[in-house]
């Protein structure tokens, strides 16, 4: 049975519905990739899987049980990281604190906590030099790093990346792949929203095209990849 | 002479910041103005005073004060904010509903204790005068700014250094972001006005004492101070309500002294409107909140 599981759902901004009945499901231990061009919906999905947009039909099932009718927060807690689109910094908050907002949903007592900051700290060392600067002051590329590193220390069982290259330079770009692909290395689980999706496709193990509310073509990161209309509908030719 | 203005007004000054700290910590963290807040004010002082004059000591009543405060601002959320929260009412609305809240309290309090000014007994208020240089005062009025104080610096050290302050400022600063991190945003709303009341209480106990009057529309005396104090601070610095309660208790007593007793008002405001205009943000512009 898949970690994340999702079965028609429909769900929009007021009378506006965006999304007709998606269905899609994540493997536990795998990585699952959401193409589309703009408009078709994709940070729609995310945002109504974490319900911060409601869902009016549908179900969401995460780690066995239903998820559908709780609040964002209850949802996080269970263990569903989302790193939305644009960031979103606590732009006055320091880096540090970032982290510390992100990880008090943890369990596990303090010193593990401080453990893990201090891992995060060495392992993306712009974070670590600019620990205590205000996060709205870091670069976009900085940002993002931050943005991951707070799902990371949260300890999620599965993770929503909502176009994590967005806007940021090549070398950047790079090394937000990198923290993904190590992400998986490490086991978690990932759905990856992608406007590079060359990129998210060589990583995925399966990968769903979503059109105007709906998904209009499913199978493995490879098998898209080869397929024509994709490629230039999505790929630039 | 100016020594001891400065004194009474530094006096003055702590309650009016005590006051705006809890007016300007619910503007920051909700964008809405709580015209509620003077009334939970008021309904402290009585609760304080009822105590007290069922012969439990002050501090005792003090306490009690601030919990029934921070209670009453949890329900008034729950009342008055919350249900139009859910259905994304903008701002205006919520204005209206604290006012109704406002008026009930009001009413209530009317009702049960009827229109007389209410003293505290005068024992409560005796204590041996003290002199510092030319400065003079009661060890009484020393305790009530040492309270005033006392508890900005525990508001300081919350939202500076706990998971409530941090979870606080993070809903302040966006909602969403902070919802996605796993903060439970309704839970630290309803924290955000158990504090703002409880300090909203405090500064009601401290008035109620300092002029030895509780009435059921003494929130009216300073609720517009408050909010002219709020937008001095910039609106939702913490920091900045603090400060604009200084400034306006100094310059009431100074206007006392310089221009006479009834331009006071007049004066306090015309100063609060000058520092304004040259600085329209504020002393310290929205963003303090956030760091403070
Ligand atoms: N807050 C909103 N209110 C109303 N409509 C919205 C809102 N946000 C998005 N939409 C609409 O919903 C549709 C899907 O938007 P969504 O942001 O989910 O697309 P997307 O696939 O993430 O696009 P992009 O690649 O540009 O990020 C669009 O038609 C958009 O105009
Ligand atoms: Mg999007």
């Amino acid at each position: 049975m898949a970690l994340l599981e999702i079965d028609g759902l429909v769900a929009g901004y007021g009378k506006i519905e965006v999304l007709h009945g998606v269905s899609l499901a994540l493997d536990e231990g795998s990585l699952c990739a959401i193409v589309g061009a703009n408009g078709a919906g994709k940070t729609t999905l995310l945002r109504a899987i974490s319900a911060i947009v409601p869902k009016s039909g549908g179900r969401v099932r995460f780690a066995g049980s239903e998820i559908g009718a709780l609040p964002t927060h209850a949802i996080v807690r269970r263990g569903l990281a989302h790193v939305p689109e644009g960031r979103r910094m606590l732009p006055y908050m320091t880096v540090e604190e970032n982290l510390l907002v992100a990880s008090a949903i943890r369990r596990d007592g303090r010193a593990p906590i401080a453990r893990d900051i201090a891992t995060i700290f060495e392992r993306f060392p712009i974070l670590g030099a600019r620990r205590s600067v205000a996060a709205g002051s870091l670069s976009g590329g900085e940002q993002q790093v931050l943005a991951m590193a707070r799902a990371i220390v949260a300890r999620p069982r599965a993770l929503l990346l909502d176009e994590p290259s967005m806007g940021l330079a090549p070398k950047l770009v790079a090394q937000v792949f990198e923290i993904v692909r190590e992400e998986r290395a490490r086991g978690s689980s990932i759905l990856l929203v992608e406007q590079n999706a060359r990129a998210a496709l060589s990583l995925a193990d399966r990968a769903y095209v979503l059109e105007r509310g709906r998904i209009v073509l499913e199978g493995t990161g490879a098998e898209l990849l080869t397929r024509e209309d994709v490629t230039a509908a999505y790929l630039g030719g | 002479m100016l020594a001891q203005q400065l004194a009474n007004g530094i006096f003055l000054g702590a309650t009016y910041a005590l006051f705006a700290a809890g007016y300007a910590l619910i503007f920051g963290v909700l964008d809405i103005l709580n015209l509620a807040h003077a009334s939970i004010f008021m309904v402290a002082a009585f609760v304080c005073l009822t105590i007290v004059l069922a012969g439990f000591p002050l501090w005792l009543g003090f306490l009690v004060a601030l919990v029934v405060a921070g209670l009453i601002g949890v329900i008034l959320d729950r009342v008055a904010f919350a249900p139009l929260r859910r259905r994304n009412a903008g701002t205006l609305v919520p204005l209206i509903s604290s006012i109704g809240f406002a008026i009930v309290v009001e009413a209530v309090i009317r009702g049960i204790y009827g229109v007389n000014d209410r003293q505290f007994p005068e024992a409560v208020r005796t204590a041996p005068p003290l002199s510092l240089g030319p400065v003079t005062f009661t060890l009484f009025d020393l305790a009530i700014l040492g309270a005033a104080l006392a508890l900005m610096l525990v508001l300081a050290y919350v939202m500076r250094a706990t998971k409530i302050g941090r979870d606080i400022r993070a809903v302040a600063e966006d909602r969403i972001a902070a919802a996605l991190l796993g903060v439970d945003i309704e839970k630290t709303i309803a924290l955000t006005f158990f504090i703002a009341s409880a300090l909203g209480g405090a500064a009601g106990v401290l008035v109620g004492l300092q002029y030895n009057s509780v009435t059921f529309d003494m929130g009216g005396r300073i609720e517009l101070k408050g909010l002219a104090v709020i937008i001095l601070g910039g609106m939702g610095s913490v920091t900045g309500a603090v400060l604009g309660g200084f400034i306006l208790g100094v310059t009431e007593t100074l206007a006392i002294v310089f221009v006479g007793s009834s331009w006071r008002d007049a004066v306090a405001f015309g100063v609060m409107f000058l520092i304004l205009v040259l600085r329209p943000g504020g002393i310290l512009g929205r963003r303090a909140l956030r760091t403070a």
